[in-house]
């Protein structure tokens, strides 16, 4: 069977991920940054980019779905909601300000050469670790909040969902018409080969429907920095990682045929190494490159001190956030928004709130 | 006689900053330093390797009433801020 070598895994999300590092690198596509700024700044400019990425995406879900090339009834790697997604939120939006990105963001900056995000890159991993620590008492805690019922809307109320899924589509597309004859979806920049965010917006919601068709799972990417803790911990520490329930867990399932595959953040190679895994290698190839290409690449030094302690607790805060609810703004608003989970909505409104106090907390830091 | 105005320039290194405090760094700078740059003798001028602030901190700094360019210098991006003439 086709889809049992790993390495036809691994190439294709590797191949996603360069698109995506050339494409984030060039158009600045920071997610963390549109939400952030419409609390710090009340600039709601390149608001409009993302909700293009998630309407197109979900318009692309739909049209799979439609076809009959992935089936509406399992929101796969969406479980049923817990109000400790809602708290996940709040400290992914918090981190997220404080990191000044996201778990994407962070590898496309620090492929630039920027040392505060290779800080933001070490927290994370230092957050994934700590969780891991964590994972027994926090499972019993998501388990006591979790909501009773169904994973999303399109399991509640099927027919429902599917028709409010496309009337949203149609309402969206109205607003970009209107976007588009006020001339508003394209951003003066004077960076070197800048790409428009609403090519990025694009892009994105391509590539990850591309994931959607092939596996089933919207694109992902936080338990790939857990493995690579799992990794370096497991050098040191070997005995006590074996032991980590955390790391001896799956937690992600893709069908492929008749047979399943399974991945975990352990330190093995299993499924999240060879997509998760090779999507953050492409993103930091890609950015890379294009760094190289359009001569940005270099190091400049560290940053001050007050930046580089808020971008490594900001980094140890995205990694926990992402755990406690299950996965990262990636796969929530890009993933789970479009195929309408609680889980997912429940992540995006704690993480608003938490943009909210990070965008209170932020000059407080900087500017002292 | 020849009158020639001198133009003093604040130099603002920002690069390998964290986003945003990019943009709140120079925003703080453009109000320190309001009076010398409304006077026109004098002009801030940041340095960064940030691409989005290429957009952002001309954004604001013509929001407020100044004038911004930007350039491309060997790895980042320099834009200089001053009064708006005219």
């Amino acid at each position: 069977m086709l889809y049992d070598n790993p390495w036809l895994w691994f190439f294709s999300y590797l191949g996603i991920g360069l698109l995506l590092g050339t494409v984030l690198y060039r158009s600045d596509f920071c997610m963390a940054g549109m939400l952030r700024d419409v609390f710090l700044f009340r600039d709601r400019t390149r608001l409009r980019h993302l909700f293009l990425a998630v309407v197109l995406t979900l318009f692309l879900f739909l049209l799979v779905r439609e076809v009959g090339w992935q089936t509406f009834d399992s929101p796969a790697g969406f479980s049923r909601g817990s109000l400790l997604g809602v708290a996940g939120g709040v400290v992914f939006g918090i981190g997220m300000v404080l990191a000044g990105g996201c778990v994407f963001s962070t590898l496309y900056k620090m492929a630039g050469g920027n040392l505060a995000y290779v800080l933001v890159f070490c927290g994370i991993i230092a957050g994934s670790l700590l969780y891991a620590e964590l994972f027994p008492w926090l499972q019993v805690l998501e388990q006591q909040l979790a909501l009773a019922g169904p994973a999303g809307l399109n399991q509640l109320w099927p027919q429902a969902a599917r028709a409010a899924s496309w009337l949203l589509v149609a309402g969206a597309l109205i607003l970009f018409v209107t976007w588009q004859r006020q001339d508003q979806w394209q951003l003066p920049s004077a960076s070197e080969g800048y790409v428009q965010p609403w090519l990025a917006a694009v892009f994105l919601a391509a590539l990850n429907a591309a994931a959607y068709l092939l596996s089933g799972l919207p694109l992902g990417i936080s338990t790939a920095y857990a493995k690579l803790g799992a990794f370096a911990e497991n050098l040191l520490l070997p005995a006590h990682v074996a032991q980590l329930e955390y790391f001896n867990r799956s937690s992600l399932v893709v069908r492929a045929g008749e047979s399943l595959l399974l991945g975990g953040a352990g330190p093995r190679l299993d499924m999240v190494a060879y997509t998760e895994g090779a999507l953050l290698l492409g993103i930091l190839l890609g950015a890379f490159f294009n760094a190289l290409l359009l001569r940005e690449f270099r190091i400049y030094g560290r940053p001050p001190l007050r930046q580089g302690g808020a971008a490594f607790a900001g980094g140890v805060m995205l990694a926990l956030g992402a755990r406690l609810a299950n996965g990262c703004n990636i796969k929530h608003l890009l993933g789970g928004l479009p195929l309408l989970s609680f889980q997912s909505l429940l992540f995006f409104g704690g993480l608003l709130v938490g943009a909210w106090v990070g965008a209170r907390l932020l000059p407080r830091i900087i500017l002292r | 006689m020849e009158s020639r105005e001198i133009v003093e320039t604040i130099d603002l290194n920002i690069l390998g900053q964290v986003c945003p405090a990019c943009l709140l760094v120079v925003l703080k700078a453009l109000n320190d330093h309001e009076e010398r740059l409304r006077s026109g003798k004098t002009r801030l001028v940041v340095r960064t390797d940030h691409r989005d602030s290429t957009r952002t901190v001309p954004e604001s700094a013509r929001k407020m009433g100044y004038e911004a360019q930007v350039r491309k210098v060997d790895t980042y991006y320099e834009i200089s801020i001053g009064r708006k003439d005219g």
